[in-house]
C-alpha cells in the first residue's frame, strides 16, 4: 500500500511539471477536436496525431498521446450525441440514447452526464492500473521466449474473436500484418527481405505510414464516398440548453456509472476488448437490469452513463497489458508500442523498473487527462458545436496537410508520404472486400517481436516444438488460444456474438 | 449448379492468395534455415502458406454461404488523395511547404464536388501560414517554407 502511493506520487509529481501538463491539455484539446469529426474515431485520431508527438521528449509524447486517446474518445461521444453520427464503434451506444435526449432538448445533460460518468471511470481504472500493474509485471519478468510467444498468439487470436466480423477474414488480417512487420533486414542474418532493393525500406515500412494510411486515410476516402452518395445540406446539429443534470439524473446514473466501470476495466485488459466491447456489454447490460427496457432507445440517461463510463474505464485498463507485459490489446495500443519504440523505449515489464518516473507519470497523467478532458468538454461545448457545422469539403484537406507534415518530418524524407498513400489505396481495398484493417495493425507491431520470440524459444529447446506445451504457462496460454477459437467456431456462441453486435 | 453466392469473399480470397504467393515468390531466395535456427526465410514461407490457405478457405466459401456482391469503386476520392499525398512527398523536400501545402490542398480538393478553387486556394495559403508557424516555427521543424533556388 506504501509503495502504491510513494509509486503514484512519484507519477503525479512527473506529470505536474508544467511542460509536461502542457502536453497532457494540448493532447486532449487535440484529440478532442479531431475526434470530435464526424466518421473519425479515435483509432484514425490517434493515428494522425501521432507524428506531432514524435519531436517531444518520451515522457510528454506518451502523455500527450494518452491525452489525444481520451480526447478522441470523448470528442466521438459529443459528436455521437448532438448529431447521431457515431465517429466510431464504440459510440454507436451512445448515440442511441445520447441522441434521443439531445431531441428531447437535454443535449447538455446527456453530454454533461457522459463526462462525469467518463472521469468516475478514469479514476478507478487509474487506481486498477497502479495496483494491478506491478505483480503482474513481475510475474511477466519470468516470462521466457516460449512464454512470450503463446502469449503473442493468445493475444492476437483474443483480439480477433471479441472484434466483430469473419474470423477467418481477420486471421487473414492478422497474418498479411505479420508479413508486412517482416519487412526489412533480419536481425539476426542481417539478410534484407522483402525490400526489392529499397534502402528505405531495409528498417522496415514505417509503421506511421501503414497506421495512418490503413485508418486515416482510408477513413477520409470512405467518408468523402459516402457524403457524395448523400444529398448535400447540413446535418441538424442539436442545441445544447443547460447542462446541469438534475437530482434525478444523477440518481438514476449512479448504479450504471458503477457497473459500467466495473465492466469496463475487466474487458479492457482482455485481448481485442476495449472500448467497443465494454460500452456494447454495458448497454446490454443496463437494458436487462432496467425496470422499464422500454425507455431504452428513447432517451435513457442510463444508456448514456453506463456505457460512457465503461468505455473509459476500458480504453484506460487496456493500459495494462501494454505496460506490463508490452503487449497491445487493440489497435489503438499497438500505436502506443509504435510511438514508445519510436521514442526509444522497449513496452514490456521492464519499463516499470528501468523508466519508472515514465510508468507512473503515465499513470497519473491519465488521471489528469480526464481531469481536462471535463474542465474542456463541459466549457467548451460550444465550440465544437461550431467545428461541426464546418463543411467536411474543407475539413479534410486540413487534415491532410497536418499528417502529411507530421509523417514527412519523421525521417524527414518523402518515402513515408508515398508508403502512406500506398496504404491508403490498401485500407480502401480492404474495406471493400470487407476486411477490418485493425487485425493487421496488431500483426504488424507483434510481428518482429514473434519471430525473435520464436527463434530464441527454439533455439533454447534446440528445435523442439514440443517447448510449447512442455512449459506450463506457455500450454495454459495456447490452450486458451485454442479454446476462444473452437468457442467462436460453435454456433450458438456465434449467435450470440452477432447479437451483441447488431444491437 | 455451382454458383458464385458471395462475391465479396470469392474477390476476398482471390486477393489473398495473390498476397500469398507474392510473398512466397520473394521469399523464396532467402535461407530457411532449420527449426533450431531459423533462417530469414523460414517464418515468411510458413505465413505464406498459411494464408494461402486461408484465402482458399475464404475463395471457397464464396460458393457456400450467401454474402455482398463487390461494391463499385468511387475512384475520384481514391485517386485524390493518393495523388495529393504523393504530390506533398514530392514537393516539399525543394519546393518547400507553402508550394506543396497548396498543391496538396488544391489536388485534394477534386476528391470533393462543389468545392471552390478560389476557396480552396485561399485555404491552401491559410494552411500554408498556419503550418510555417506552428511547425517551422512553433516545433522548430527542418523544414524549408520556400522553393530551393538554383
Amino acid at each position: 500500500m506504501e509503495t502504491l502511493f510513494a509509486n503514484l506520487s512519484l507519477g503525479f509529481v512527473t506529470a505536474w511539471s508544467a511542460d509536461n501538463l502542457l502536453f497532457c491539455f494540448i493532447g486532449a484539446l487535440l484529440g478532442t477536436l479531431i475526434g470530435v469529426l464526424p466518421g473519425i474515431g479515435p483509432l484514425a485520431t490517434v493515428a494522425m496525431l501521432l507524428p506531432i508527438t514524435f519531436n517531444l521528449p518520451p515522457e510528454g509524447a506518451l502523455i500527450m498521446l494518452a491525452g489525444i486517446y481520451y480526447g478522441a474518445q470523448y470528442g466521438g461521444s459529443t459528436t455521437a450525441i448532438l448529431l447521431n453520427v457515431p465517429g466510431e464503434s464504440s459510440s454507436v451506444v451512445t448515440a442511441l440514447d445520447g441522441h434521443m435526449m439531445a431531441r428531447q432538448g437535454r443535449a447538455g445533460v446527456a453530454l454533461a452526464i457522459a463526462a462525469i460518468g467518463s472521469f468516475f471511470a478514469g479514476c478507478v481504472a487509474t487506481v486498477g492500473i497502479a495496483v494491478v500493474g506491478p505483480p503482474l509485471a513481475r510475474i511477466a519478468q519470468q516470462f521466457g521466449a516460449a512464454e512470450y510467444f503463446s502469449l503473442m498468439v493468445f493475444g492476437l487470436i483474443g483480439a480477433v474473436v471479441l472484434a466483430s466480423g469473419s474470423v477467418i477474414k481477420a486471421i487473414s488480417m492478422i497474418i498479411i500484418g505479420l508479413l508486412l512487420g517482416l519487412v526489412g533486414q533480419d536481425v539476426t542474418s542481417g539478410a534484407a527481405r522483402f525490400t526489392f532493393g529499397l534502402p528505405e525500406l531495409a528498417d522496415g515500412i514505417g509503421f506511421v505510414a501503414v497506421a495512418v494510411g490503413l485508418f486515416g486515410m482510408a477513413e477520409i476516402m470512405t467518408n468523402l464516398e459516402r457524403s457524395a452518395k448523400t444529398p448535400e445540406g447540413q446535418a441538424a446539429v442539436m442545441k445544447v440548453h443547460s447542462l446541469m443534470p438534475s437530482r434525478q439524473d444523477m440518481k438514476e446514473s449512479t448504479w450504471p456509472i458503477l457497473r459500467g466501470t466495473a465492466i469496463g476495466s475487466f474487458l479492457g485488459i482482455l485481448p481485442g476488448g476495449g472500448s467497443v466491447l465494454a460500452s456494447f456489454s454495458s448497454y446490454t447490460i443496463e437494458k436487462k437490469v432496467a425496470k422499464d427496457p422500454t425507455r431504452f432507445g428513447k432517451g435513457a440517461i442510463e444508456g448514456v452513463a453506463g456505457p460512457e463510463a465503461a468505455n473509459n474505464a476500458a480504453a484506460q485498463s487496456s493500459f495494462i497489458p501494454l505496460l506490463t507485459l508490452g503487449i497491445p490489446s487493440n489497435p489503438v495500443m499497438a500505436l502506443m508500442i509504435g510511438a514508445m519504440t519510436i521514442q526509444g523505449i522497449t513496452p514490456g515489464p521492464q519499463v516499470m523498473v528501468k523508466q519508472p518516473a515514465l510508468f507512473w507519470g503515465m499513470i497519473a497523467s491519465m488521471w489528469i487527462g480526464n481531469a481536462m478532458l471535463v474542465i474542456i468538454n463541459l466549457p467548451l461545448v460550444g465550440i465544437w458545436v461550431q467545428l461541426l457545422k464546418v463543411p467536411y469539403k474543407y475539413l479534410f484537406p486540413s487534415i491532410l496537410i497536418f499528417c502529411s507534415i507530421g509523417i514527412y518530418s519523421l525521417n524527414n524524407s518523402p518515402v513515408d508520404v508515398l508508403f502512406t498513400a500506398l496504404f491508403g489505396l490498401m485500407g480502401y481495398l480492404f474495406v471493400k472486400l470487407g476486411f477490418e484493417a485493425a487485425p493487421l495493425l496488431l500483426g504488424f507491431i507483434l510481428g518482429p517481436m514473434m519471430e525473435e520470440n520464436l527463434r530464441r524459444a527454439l533455439q533454447i529447446s534446440r528445435g523442439n516444438l514440443a517447448t510449447f506445451i512442455e512449459r506450463p504457462i506457455s500450454l495454459g496460454l495456447l490452450l486458451a488460444a485454442v479454446g476462444l477459437l473452437v468457442l467462436v467456431i460453435l454456433p450458438s456462441v456465434r449467435r450470440g456474438r452477432e447479437d451483441v453486435f447488431q444491437e | 449448379m455451382i454458383r458464385l453466392r458471395n462475391q465479396q469473399d470469392f474477390v476476398a480470397g482471390l486477393f489473398l492468395i495473390a498476397f500469398a504467393l507474392l510473398a512466397r515468390y520473394f521469399a523464396s531466395d532467402l535461407s530457411m534455415g532449420r527449426l533450431v535456427r531459423m533462417g530469414p526465410g523460414y517464418l515468411p514461407t510458413v505465413l505464406a502458406w498459411i494464408l494461402l490457405g486461408l484465402g482458399v478457405l475464404i475463395a471457397l466459401r464464396g460458393f457456400i454461404t450467401d454474402g455482398p456482391k463487390l461494391e463499385s469503386w468511387a475512384w475520384r476520392p481514391v485517386i485524390a488523395i493518393c495523388a495529393a499525398l504523393i504530390a506533398f512527398g514530392l514537393l516539399l523536400q525543394h519546393g518547400g511547404l507553402v508550394a506543396a501545402t497548396v498543391a496538396t490542398t488544391l489536388i485534394s480538393s477534386l476528391a470533393a464536388r462543389g468545392a471552390s478553387p478560389i476557396a480552396m486556394l485561399l485555404l491552401g495559403l491559410g494552411l500554408a501560414a498556419g503550418s510555417a508557424g506552428l511547425f517551422v516555427w512553433g516545433l522548430g521543424l527542418p523544414l524549408n517554407i520556400w522553393p530551393e533556388l538554383g
